[in-house]
């Protein structure tokens, strides 16, 4: 035990000498966290929003219909959304050539005339090819407007047609007599409307469902809470993983040998080593979550629980490759087939982006990965809950990787 | 000339020999492809938009109303009693139709699964939205005549405005696919990710094993050994990329647009890795620190130069950060002409921004390549 203590001690001493390699994977994660929260940070109001789509408008009708439609975009809402300029048609092409805007969105000519007439007509939407999300929301939107100009046109189709011909009038043959009925008509139709749009006859409340045991994202959510877990994780295995290497690289100095000569024995060093990894593991995972709680405020839950889970993910970190060097036959395979590993495991293991972005397919191929069961776990603690899955799946792995790699490993030491 | 090849070529033969060179060069990328390129179309049974209606109504307006919600893009399933998994799930409660009998305002309620697509919520949000407006319209056209006669009497309510959509004239005809927008991001994250890894271990070892000493010992010179590790770490990235376009046109029918340019786009960014990756090969003494600085340099330039999510979702302010990143102005070649068909004229400016990038890197490598620790 004295001696296992022993080992333990120096191999901490020696890493701590040497930090820079270690402070460089604990600099990774805060970084691409910082970098990718900054981004994506959804600010008081709780959710991401979109940058102000670019949207060019040309309107070749300049008449009733195309003014109500570009005064849509006077709306607040709207407005926020969408950063509308007029231009020309030809000023717009250009434009959209040079992919100066998401969208351009061009009302043609005669659109007020046709919608009178109630004659079929069409919003033209031009797309940034080079953009895949904000020329659809245009489309959309656009989309949107035409079922409500349809609708407006054909339950005001008389006014409409009233207003049409009048508009071609001089003021002077246009009579108030004449108008009454039409406006009478207006007035009956407003009533109606009244009924239907105060308040609005249907309307739409959207919840957002967590699976069953999981809880909807809190009040206040942070971002960078979400983030940093995936990050760590993946470079936390990085970092266990060149600990654990050193087992190779002792092996090829002949340094193993060496201490093989003292009344070391096999399954001592072996224990040693995984306590030395697992403990290295425990030390910057914790120390990065306190930089993480300080720089970005993340508030990590119960903080106990936290640990528990961080214990038990460096020891499934320490187990797994201390098999893995078990198992590889000198330190340039290890070096070879562990960064392949880590990485794979970070790309279905939701450390790269989150895990409901994968596609579903390959979501399933994340519970083989320590990332998943330590995402998952820090966002239970996080929302208030226990996570009983992780810590019994990160366990019982662990234990067995941790079986395999003191049997395997002593035959291959003492080989 | 020669020599510079000699080195070049073995440094590339070294690196090909390699245990993970398939990994790294094609596994790995190929699988960033598939998981970013199905990103934003959703899941096999996602890719449409799919929306259940759970439909409670005791009327027949719940059903009027389903029928509204059909439109291109949705794929709507109709249940009666709330199935166990769904993407998102529109309930029509029971009274729906008597509230619409009586002209009571009523609030329908969406649940969303939170590992649901985000785009196709968006798009079924949408056609609920636009199913409720022409609902709405059709009351108001019917007027205060009998509800119970509605159904006998035919829909006046009609689509007179609809919306085309085209790309803009003189670009391309084609709708680019998911894979089109990402997979020239994955090519330059993965040329740059490379070529410093693999050429600043490489420089460092070569340097530590002496290896570079030896070659100073024949008839090299320091110029041919420089120019050759430069080559060997240019023949990396461009056969880097020449796997991805050659997997991505045969497993995603890939539209690069005009490939010469392409191609001469991929050349002088990799002329910039290769002059950074003997930088930090030269700088930096122990392999980890050598995969820590080259994972943090290629993914933050990765990150500000757009080549993970599309450019347009990110702030105005960070993409004007972005332009510190030498994949920035790759990436805008890229998107100049593969989706507006541009030519030299339209990417000069991006060529000649890196190759000061690769000019600063030289003077850099140059000034910190060592022959001997």
């Amino acid at each position: 035990m004295r001696r296992t203590i022993l080992i333990i001690r120096n191999d901490i001493k020696r890493r701590l000498q040497a930090p820079m390699a270690t402070i460089l994977f604990l600099v990774i994660p805060l970084a691409m966290t910082a970098l990718i929260g900054a981004i994506f940070d959804p600010g008081a109001g709780g959710e991401t929003k979109l940058p102000p789509i670019k949207l060019l408008l040309v309107d070749q009708d300049k008449g009733l219909a195309s003014k109500f439609l570009i005064g849509a975009f006077d709306q607040k809402e709207v407005k926020d959304m969408f950063q509308v300029t007029l231009v020309d048609e030809t000023a717009g092409e250009k434009l959209m050539k040079k992919g100066k805007a998401s969208a351009m969105l061009v009302i043609p000519e005669h659109f007020s005339d046709d919608l009178a007439d109630q004659k079929p007509t069409a919003l033209e939407v031009v797309k940034n090819p080079s953009e895949e999300f904000l020329p659809g929301v245009a489309e959309e939107f656009a989309a949107t407007m035409a079922v409500g100009l349809s609708a407006v046109s054909q339950v005001f189709a008389d006014e409409l047609k009233v207003i049409k011909s009048a508009s071609k009038l001089e003021l002077k043959d246009i009579s108030i007599a004449q108008m009454t009925p039409f406006l009478e008509m207006a007035r009956v139709k407003i009533i109606a409307l009244q009924s239907y749009l105060s308040p609005l006859l249907l309307q739409l409340k959207t919840s957002t469902l967590a699976k069953p045991g999981e809880t909807a994202k809190p009040q206040g959510f942070n971002i960078f809470s979400y983030i940093m877990p995936g990050m760590l994780i993946m470079f936390l295995l990085f970092i266990v993983e060149a600990f654990m290497r050193e087992i190779q690289n002792e092996r090829a100095d002949g340094k193993i040998r060496r201490m093989m000569f003292s009344p070391l024995s096999t399954r001592e060093l072996i224990t040693a080593r995984l306590f030395s990894g697992w403990l290295m593991g425990v030390l910057v995972c914790s120390l990065a979550m306190g930089v993480g709680a300080l720089l970005f405020r993340i508030d990590w839950g119960n903080i106990p629980l936290m640990f528990v889970l961080v214990v038990v993910s460096c020891f499934w970190c320490a187990a797994f490759f201390g098999m893995l060097n078990a198992f590889f036959k000198n330190k340039n395979q290890a070096g070879a087939f562990a960064s392949p590993i880590i990485l794979v495991f970070a790309a279905f293991g939701g450390s790269m982006l989150p895990l409901e972005q994968i596609p579903q397919g390959m979501r399933w191929l994340a519970q083989f990965t320590v990332n998943n069961w330590f995402i998952m776990g820090c966002r239970e603690i996080v929302e208030g809950g226990v996570p009983y899955l992780s810590f019994i799946v990160l366990s019982v792995s662990g234990l067995v990787f941790a079986g395999v790699a003191m049997v395997a490993l002593q035959r291959r030491l003492s080989a | 000339m020669k020599k510079i090849w000699h080195i070049g070529f073995l440094d590339l033969k070294l690196t090909v020999k390699d245990k993970a060179f398939f990994f790294w060069m094609l596994a790995f990328p190929m699988v960033f492809i598939l998981i970013f390129g199905n990103l934003f179309q959703g899941s096999k049974t996602d890719t449409k938009a799919s929306l259940t209606v759970l439909n409670q109504d005791q009327g027949k307006w719940g059903a009027y109303f389903i029928d509204k919600l059909k439109a291109p893009g949705i794929e709507l399933t109709v249940e009666a009693a709330e199935p166990k998994e769904y993407f998102r799930m529109l309930v029509l409660p029971v009274d729906f139709s008597a509230k619409i009998e009586k002209r009571a305002a009523q609030t329908l309620e969406l649940k969303k699964n939170s590992d649901a697509n985000m785009q196709a919520g968006a798009m079924a949000e949408t056609k609920i939205a636009q199913a409720m407006v022409k609902l709405i319209a059709e009351l108001v056209l019917y007027g205060n005549r009998d509800m119970n006669a509605f159904f006998a009497a035919r829909s006046p309510y009609r689509d007179l405005v609809r919306v085309k959509t085209r790309l803009p004239q003189g670009t391309i005809t084609k709708v680019p696919s998911g894979f089109d927008h990402v997979i020239p991001g994955i090519l330059v994250q993965f040329v740059m990710m490379m070529v410093l890894i693999y050429g600043g271990i490489s420089v460092m070892e070569d340097r530590k094993r002496r290896v570079l000493a030896r070659i100073l010992y024949s008839s090299a010179s320091f110029a041919e050994l420089f120019g050759g590790k430069f080559l060997g770490r240019v023949l990396m990235g461009l056969l880097q990329s020449a796997i991805l376009i050659v997997a991505g046109k045969l497993f995603f029918h890939l539209n690069l647009g005009n490939i010469w340019l392409v191609g001469l786009n991929i050349l002088v960014f990799t002329l910039a890795m290769a002059c950074l990756s003997i930088f930090v090969g030269s700088v930096l003494r122990k392999e980890e620190l050598i995969v820590g600085v080259s994972v943090l340099t290629a993914n933050m330039f990765a990150a500000l130069g757009g080549c993970w999510w599309p450019a347009e979702i990110v702030p105005p302010a960070f993409r004007t950060i972005g332009m510190v990143s030498p994949a920035y102005w790759a990436m805008d070649v890229f998107h100049k002409v593969i989706f507006f068909g541009k030519g030299f004229e339209a990417v000069w400016p991006n060529f000649l921004v890196l190759l000061a990038f690769t000019a600063v890197f030289m003077i850099l490598a140059l000034r910190f390549f060592k022959i001997n620790e």
